[in-house]
């Protein structure tokens, strides 16, 4: 079974961009326009959960904080996508309980990278 | 990225849909540019446009849009006011957006377009003050902040780093897995990890959703410390991490051992170094005793020892890791191989010459392809055959270091020119006379931190090893900052040994050489350390067999310098071929000097036997008469200068040939005994030729003079 | 994803747990250790059907060493066919198995 990633992204653009990179590389992609169109989606099988910070509706800081205080896979790793030199973002986001952000823009190879870096391969 | 196609499309939508809002921004901000919201709106919609298009490429769009955003961030941090110029402009800028929106489809701009998108970005930075549009000019193309390792951080070599990781308590929740970083790290080279399980508390009040495990690992990598700090990036500000390097590839740094347990135990701030100091001197198994007194606990002392174990491996490892990107080829191959293309040359040299005789353009042209394809063969195999002498001298840091130490002296090593490459067997050659000289210098000529204190001198003598290419030859000196030689003293021994008579025709330097007299040693109390002078004499036979030379420098209270001046290969010698009678003699061309026709010389001296050479007073040699070779001398006789150690003398020879190279033959028996002869060569045509010892023959004759 | 089966009608009593013993777990399956820790006093708490083990699940295997160690009650942990996954993440974590495991995971 593929791993499930969730996307959240207000951007369609953005969505099929990094969906496309996504199933490309094998994973099952899950889209959110939202917050909390993302809480709705929520799932225990999701492996990674990919975020952007300027949503309508409940924006990144607000979905990361509602997935950590929640009760369906809690821990889940999750990105939130940040432009270059936001770095004020990037402290908000893992305060918030990001496990770490992907910076935009990102080619293929980086966002491929960096999800291996937070989802668990190891399986024991 | 054009084959994404679809998304691309939807982005130029969006785009235009974001054009859209910023216009409406513009309109809102004409009536009231105070407008906070609008002025934020205007923003990001230009953000969001820089920020998807770059991720399309879309370079044109993006470097554009960002000089109108970089204004824009200026209008809402309140350092620029929005103005109607502004505003128009910006309109103006939102058309241009949309219209590179669709000129990318096409690929490349044409003319039009690129030039107002200069004019307008001119414009647009006439906004910005002068820090902003420094910034701006960068920005444009595809910056990622998280470059692919390998290209933001050069190699630097192989470095083993002492890693302490705690993860913070909370990680587990913010989804930060510790053990993906330790996969991560694993990925970067050899990893030794080590658990810590102490802080886990027993089930009634464990926190099941903290994290209380710790680890230390030792990890080797080439990727240098960014690298491994590039693992920690998204916990970094959480778990505390330390990193130190505890091992370096570095060759200078030597072998001299790992650290102790002890030390290690202290490093890691596992213990203090008084309860260490405690424990030692009670002198038992130092692990188990840390353990007893309670100091450390059991894990930590496994933790270390690990650690300990695994240093060494590494460094037992790296040896074999070094030469895994090498071949290993046995000695007396590239040996052979050198002879091999020692013949080549000889061989060819043939060639040239029955190109030459039968004058046919095309031979000759064959030829001298041949001679250049023969040289770079030629060249390659010598350099097969040269390692750095820092193989040489990374040998004494350990000697130094005892020795000094059974002396009770303090000795600093100084390596200088390590990466100096020298013929194999040159180093194999030079390893005990080296040794021997290290020894005297500390022995005999760095004095004891009392002695140096009084006598003003920092209480750590320093003994350097350097090495540098001069011409054809490198010199290795040995340098120390001890009490130098006593030149008085080895005179007066050299008169009772009767080596030298009282007359004062002696220089220094001929006194100096003395030492280098079988059983000549100016310590009345030989130390065990180096002996009754034994190896001095042994010293300059094993450098003279190489072909080099040793030269000693001395100043009281200040120190000795010994230099040995040794040829940067032993197997192949370029040489100006001159003639004697009907004998052949090649002579070292990196000893030459100069060549003159011995007619336009002067003589000076009262018997005649001196030359004036460029007003200096040279001693020369006529070889017909020195090699007793029969016949009528030339008429006109050629003078070679040459010079070792600036010695120079002039060398009569009947004329002068060509310059040659060639492999030098060991000798056959009939030369064996002819001082001033190092080797024969056989010609191109067949016809043998003498190699001349000059450095033997500068002291001959130099001598002469004296007496 | 984890299901934990309490049985006081085996000498000694036996906790069974099945599934994952993962972050998402640990708490659930922490309120179950206690319960039988404080239920019974000897206790069997067997991995046989364990699919999965991350940090968090070790850590807690960890804890239940500990208790065995300090308390007067008699737990063990036999690890069954998850041995050689517990074998696994602990030499991947570069940590030796608690004393109340060890002994198993050798057999």
């Amino acid at each position: 079974m593929a791993d499930k990633i969730l996307i959240v992204d207000d951007s369609v653009s953005m969505r099929q961009m990094t969906n496309m990179i996504l199933s490309g590389a094998g994973y099952e992609v899950v889209q959110a326009v939202d917050g909390k169109d993302g809480l709705d989606k929520m799932s225990a099988d999701i492996k990674v959960i990919i975020t952007d910070y300027n949503m309508p509706n409940m924006n990144g800081i607000e979905f990361i904080k509602a997935v950590r205080t929640g009760t369906v896979n809690k821990s889940v790793p999750i990105l939130m996508v940040t432009t270059e030199s936001e770095n004020e973002k990037k402290q908000e986001g893992k305060s918030a309980g990001a496990t770490g952000w992907i910076t935009k823009p990102f080619d293929k190879d980086t966002l491929l990278q960096t999800i291996k870096k937070v989802a668990d391969p190891l399986g024991f | 990225m054009n084959e994404l196609g679809s998304p691309l499309e939807t982005f130029r939508e969006e785009a235009r849909e974001l054009l859209e809002q910023l216009e409406q921004h513009l309109m809102q901000l004409e009536e009231d540019p105070a407008d906070h919201d609008s002025i934020d709106g205007a923003f990001r919609a230009l953000h969001t446009i820089k920020g998807s298009g770059n991720m399309f490429d879309l370079d044109d769009l993006v470097g554009f849009t960002h000089i109108v955003e970089a204004v824009f961030v200026r209008v809402r941090d309140g350092k620029l006011p929005v103005s109607r110029e502004l505003i128009d402009l910006s309109l103006q800028a939102r058309d241009h957006i949309s219209l590179l929106l669709t000129a990318t489809e096409s690929g490349t701009l044409d003319t039009e377009v690129a030039e107002r998108s200069r004019l307008l970005s001119v414009a647009f930075e006439e906004y910005l003050d002068a820090e902003t549009s420094a910034v701006s000019g960068g920005v444009a193309g595809k910056q990622n902040s998280e470059a692919p390792k390998d290209s933001e951080h050069e190699s630097e070599g192989e470095c083993t780093y002492r890693i302490e990781f705690t993860p913070a308590a909370d990680s587990f929740l913010t989804g930060a897995n510790p053990l993906l970083i330790l996969n991560e790290l694993a990925e970067l080279g050899t990893i030794l990890k080590i658990g810590y399980c102490e802080a886990i508390p027993d089930l009634k009040e464990i926190e099941p959703e903290y994290c209380y495990l710790r680890w230390v690992i030792l990890l080797t990598t080439d990727q240098g410390e960014n690298a491994v700090r590039d693992v920690f990036i998204f916990v970094e500000g959480s778990a505390e991490i330390k990193i130190d390097v505890i091992d370096e590839a570095d060759p200078l740094i030597g072998e001299s051992g790992y650290k102790r347990l002890g030390e290690i135990l202290v490093d890691r701030g596992e213990i203090n170094p008084k309860d260490l100091e405690s424990a030692v001197s009670s002198k038992s198994y130092i692990g188990e005793l840390l353990v007893k007194k309670g100091f450390v606990s059991e894990e930590q002392i496994n933790s270390a020892l690990q650690e300990q174990n695994y240093v060494r491996d590494i460094r037992e490892n790296r040896r074999t890791v070094e030469t895994s990107t090498t071949i290993k080829v046995k000695v007396e191959k590239l040996d052979e191989l050198v002879n091999l293309v020692g013949e080549f040359v000889t061989m060819h040299a043939g060639i040239a010459m029955v190109a030459e005789r039968k004058n046919d353009q095309d031979f000759r042209a064959a030829a001298e392809q041949m001679e250049g394809l023969i040289r770079q063969v030629r060249d390659l195999s010598i350099e097969l055959h040269m390692v750095p002498v820092e193989i040489l001298f990374s040998g004494y840091r350990r000697l130094v270091r005892d020795l000094s130490e059974d002396l009770s002296k303090q000795v600093q090593l100084k390596l200088e020119g390590t990466e100096t490459e020298l013929d194999k067997n040159v180093i194999d050659s030079l390893k005990d006379p080296l040794l021997h000289i290290i020894r005297n210098s500390i022995d005999h000529g760095i004095e004891s931190p009392e002695v140096r204190t009084k006598k003003g001198k920092p209480p750590t003598g320093t003994l350097r090893l350097s090495a540098y290419y001069s011409g054809a030859s490198v010199v290795i000196q040995v340098v120390d900052d001890g009490a130098g030689m006593d030149v008085e003293r080895i005179r007066q021994k050299g008169i009772e040994r009767g080596v030298i008579d009282s007359s004062d025709r002696y220089s220094e330097q001929d006194i100096l050489q003395l030492i280098f007299a079988p059983g000549f040693s100016t310590n009345e109390e030989a130390t065990n350390v180096s002996g009754r002078g034994v190896g001095m004499d042994v010293v300059r036979r094993n450098i003279e067999a190489i072909g080099g030379s040793i030269r000693i420098q001395t100043e009281k209270d200040v120190g000795t310098t010994l230099s040995i001046r040794i040829p940067l290969t032993l197997a192949i010698v370029d040489g100006l071929l001159s003639r004697i009678g009907d004998s052949l003699y090649l002579i070292n061309l990196s000893y030459i000097v100069e060549c003159l026709d011995l007619k336009d010389v002067r003589t000076a001296g009262n018997g005649g036997d001196m030359i004036d050479f460029r007003g200096e007073i040279v001693p020369f040699l006529d070889l017909r008469r020195y090699f007793g070779v029969e016949g009528a001398a030339a008429e006109h006789p050629q003078l070679v200068v040459v010079a070792i150690e600036e010695k120079k003398i002039g060398l009569v020879v009947d004329a002068l040939l060509d310059k040659y190279q060639s492999v030098i033959k060991s000798l056959g028996k009939i030369y064996e005994r002819v001082e001033g002869i190092s080797g024969a060569i056989i010609l191109g045509d067949g016809k043998p030729a003498l190699m001349l010892d000059v450095d033997r023959l500068v002291k001959v004759t130099r001598d002469e003079v004296k007496k | 994803m984890m299901r934990t089966e309490f049985d006081t009608t085996k000498k000694p009593a036996q906790l069974d747990i099945e599934g994952e013993m993962s972050f998402a777990t640990v708490s659930d399956l922490h309120a179950a250790l206690l319960t039988a820790c404080d239920e019974v006093e000897e206790l069997v708490v067997s991995l046989d059907k364990v699919t999965g083990i991350d940090a968090a699940g070790l850590q807690l295997l960890f804890a239940v060493c500990r208790y065995a160690e300090k308390s007067k009650k008699t737990v063990r942990v036999v690890p069954g066919a998850a041995a050689e996954r517990i074998d696994r993440i602990l030499e991947f974590s570069g940590l030796t198995a608690p004393v109340c495991l060890a002994g198993d995971i050798a057999q």
